[in-house]
């Protein structure tokens, strides 16, 4: 008797402790479509409505302006059902990665182009030249820099938007701190003018700057921006071999350092300066009349009208070497960021035509990614955007802002470029800390990524 | 054989074969869930990665077996590895006894029988469930050159000024402070085992006239042995994947200065989507804290007092 009571308590518990797991199993499960007819049917899709979840970083005052276009879209297109999954750019490139290495990748995903490249060379995404021709668009409107960054192999994998450039071919100045310290309210022209204007604005007491005039850089993404206005340039035009350590790389970076320690006083100072970062918010020292030059990209124009609409600023093309006859004022275009939007291979083939549709939306449209640029007062990849007579009431400067994007030069890049530019940042850094000359710091980078492109090409071969 | 023994195996033939029973059974069904999780989440990407630093891989595509050559590149050419194992080093010597210190002596502090004694507890473990980009930056500030507290400290002393975060040789001692921040949960633990210790061993100890340090080190020292020892463990494990503070507030910067292990694992897995490489780092670091735990376990024979 005993027994069998004994045997019939752990029996239930045994049912209640299988119970209990496939409920949690249960759990893990998707849940299945809600019939139709039933309460949660009016919310649900349809049946032949095609979800494209996309999978960007558009954030803050943007989230709203990309709903706005998914909401136009969605009135074109009501069989695709766009997701705005904004994505906080803390640990950016881990989570685009779990996302893309999922049984179920978003649609569309937000990459920089040294991503694209690297995704597109390996696989892992799906070039749209097809989808393109088959819909005849025309990629003449946009500029011939900014869809050829998107370009790997003779495939096209994504259209731009922003602008790949107009991130490095600015100077932007606060004209009441350059009339405050008895200068000419004008953008430096030359780096031999910006020195001197650096020096006129720049306040340092013991505990370091108190006010900067500009701050040339302590990164390799400044140095690849200053090189281009020596006339140098980072690779060799057939992606065979490095020339960042060229005459005039280490001339740039020898300038760099000098600036930094002559006018800043140093690296250490400039740390300090900006210890809380150079995002764009208000206490920033750009927005709080402590920093009287800064090297913008175009996004800039959103976030004055934003944060301090009231700043009074000017606009100039980025100082270029006046004792280097060839060297000419350029911005870069592609080199970091140069945003696209791809379709990562896990994309069933039935969904891919949505996406690309959403693509198109974001990128060719005028009305769709030719309208976000213009809410942001930011120039389009696509030239004819730009010629709205908005950009001209918002931005007294947008002839300067048009100069720039021409000045860009399109950077050819490999898909292993981030390692090489993250070489290029360590030899910076030594040469700002005085741990090498620029020269040794060079030639020390310049082999580590020699060595990087040279394995690259022969397991292409 | 025997015919005794014989006789035994005959009789254990006739016995019913001993089955799974339905407690056991039970059991089963019990630890299902996390047996589950456990092989599907933990065991499995586990032996994945070992499988994978063998290979050439981007974590999405197909991998290429090329043997040793991960473990090669990162021992004999990558330079920033032995950078990132020197740094990892340094931040485990400093945070790691630090840590059990500064827990330790909160620990007896607040063991005390003083007013508001629940009120400082729980002050002190707060910082352990703060986000810790939110503790971050809130540690940016304390660093600040011209307006940080730790600086202003230094001055009301008459002492000069550090550039915390901006300076290599300071970076890392920064680190290693603001890691005290998180030591509420050992803490804790301190707390219970000082709260496990027999109050009658004080009283004995005061009837023979031993004062406060003597009764410190001679009793409540050896018998919170056990867990100063599972502390330690668990400080090195952590002090070994420490990644979060060092990716927010300094990137590794500057100048490698603050280039933990994991920063550089991080950047191998992520930014260059070198994975096969990536794996093998993490193989390395494996074989490392589970070498240098069974040697701490080991020693503990020798300053482990479990009664």
């Amino acid at each position: 008797m005993s027994n069998r009571r004994s045997f019939g308590r752990s029996t239930l518990l045994a049912a209640l402790a299988l119970a209990l797991l496939l409920g949690t199993l249960a759990g893990c499960v998707p849940a299945a479509p809600a019939p139709a007819g039933e309460a949660a049917a009016p919310a649900a899709p349809s049946a032949e409505t095609i979800k494209v979840r996309f999978w960007n970083h558009w954030l803050a005052a943007r989230v709203e302006l990309i709903d706005q276009i998914i909401a136009d879209f969605e009135q074109d297109f009501p069989n695709i059902d766009v997701e705005n999954l904004g994505q906080p750019w803390d640990r950016r490139e881990e989570n685009m990665f779990a996302a893309l290495a999922s049984n179920d990748p978003p649609e569309v995903v937000m990459a920089t182009r040294a991503e694209l490249l690297k995704l597109a060379n390996d696989g892992l995404i799906v070039p749209i030249t097809d989808m393109v021709e088959e819909q005849g668009l025309d990629l003449d409107k946009f500029y011939p820099g900014e869809i050829g960054n998107f370009y790997w192999e003779g495939e096209l994998y994504s259209m731009p938007m922003p602008t790949g450039g107009g991130i490095s071919g600015m100077i932007l100045i606060n004209k009441d701190m350059f009339e405050a310290a008895g200068l000419d309210p004008v953008p430096p022209t030359t780096w031999q003018e910006l020195w001197d204007a650096g020096k006129a604005l720049t306040v340092i007491d013991d505990k370091g700057i108190v006010q900067i005039g500009a701050n040339v850089g302590t990164s390799a993404t400044s140095f690849f921006a200053w090189l281009y206005t020596n006339n140098g340039q980072i690779y060799s035009d057939d992606l065979r071999s490095v020339g960042f350590n060229s005459p005039e790389g280490i001339e740039t970076l020898q300038w760099m350092v000098d600036y930094t320690n002559e006018i800043n006083g140093g690296v250490q100072n400039v740390l300090d300066f900006y210890v809380t970062g150079q995002e764009a918010n208000e206490a920033q020292p750009w927005y709080n009349d402590i920093e009287a030059m800064i090297f913008p990209n175009v996004s800039i124009f959103f976030h004055m009208q934003t944060i301090k609409p009231e700043l009074q600023w000017d606009l100039g093309l980025r100082p270029y070497n006046a004792n280097n006859p060839d060297a000419e004022s350029h911005g870069l275009s592609g080199e970091e960021f140069a945003w696209g939007y791809v379709i990562p291979a896990g994309v069933p083939e039935e969904k891919r035509e949505a996406a690309f549709e959403w693509i198109k939306k974001i990128t060719y449209e005028e009305d769709g990614g030719g309208w976000f640029m213009i809410q942001q007062s930011r120039p389009s990849p696509i030239r004819s955007v730009n010629e709205d007579p908005s950009f001209y009431e918002a931005n007294p400067a947008w002839d300067t802002v048009l100069a720039s994007l021409e000045s860009d030069v399109s950077v050819q890049i490999f898909p292993e470029h981030v390692r090489v530019r993250d070489i290029v940042e360590q030899a910076v850094q030594a040469a700002m800390f005085g741990d090498m000359t620029p020269e040794e710091a060079l030639n020390d980078a310049a082999e580590q990524a020699q060595a990087i492109m040279d394995e690259f090409w022969s397991a292409q071969e | 054989m025997t015919a005794q023994s014989a006789g035994m195996g005959r009789a254990a033939a006739a016995r019913p074969q001993p089955r799974v029973r339905a407690k056991d059974l039970l059991g089963f069904v019990f630890i299902a869930p996390w047996l589950i999780s456990f092989l599907a989440f933990d065991l499995m990407p586990i032996l994945s990665g070992f499988y994978h630093s063998f290979t050439n891989w981007n974590a999405l595509g197909i991998a290429e077996f090329i043997g040793w050559a991960n473990y090669e590149e990162a021992l004999t050419r990558d330079p920033l590895f032995w950078v990132s194992v020197n740094r990892t080093l340094y931040f485990i010597a400093g945070s790691v006894p630090l840590g059990i210190f500064a827990a330790f002596t909160l620990a007896l502090l607040l063991n005390a029988n003083i007013r508001g004694t629940g009120f400082y507890r729980t002050v002190y473990y707060l910082p352990s469930v703060v986000p810790t980009v939110a503790a971050v930056i809130v540690w940016i500030f304390i660093f600040e050159t011209r307006r940080g507290i730790l600086n202003f400290g230094l001055e009301l002393l008459g002492l000069p000024t550090i550039r915390w975060l901006s300076d290599p040789n300071w970076a890392m001692p920064a680190l290693i402070i603001m890691s005290l921040w998180t030591i509420g949960a050992a803490m804790i633990i301190f707390l219970a085992g000082l709260q496990g210790i027999p109050q009658e061993l004080y009283e004995a100890a005061e009837v023979d006239g031993a004062n406060g340090p003597q009764r410190l080190f001679g009793i409540t020292v050896p018998l919170m042995t056990p867990t100063i020892f599972f502390n330690l463990i668990m400080g090195l494990v952590a002090a070994f994947q420490a990644f979060n503070n060092a990716f927010i507030m300094t990137a590794g910067g500057p100048r490698n200065a603050t280039l933990l292990y994991m920063l550089h694992l991080y950047n191998n897995a992520f930014r260059y989507f070198r994975m096969g490489y990536a794996s093998a780092l993490a193989v390395m670091l494996f074989i490392v804290v589970f070498g240098i735990t069974i040697l701490v376990y080991r020693s503990s024979d020798r300053w482990v007092y479990y009664s």
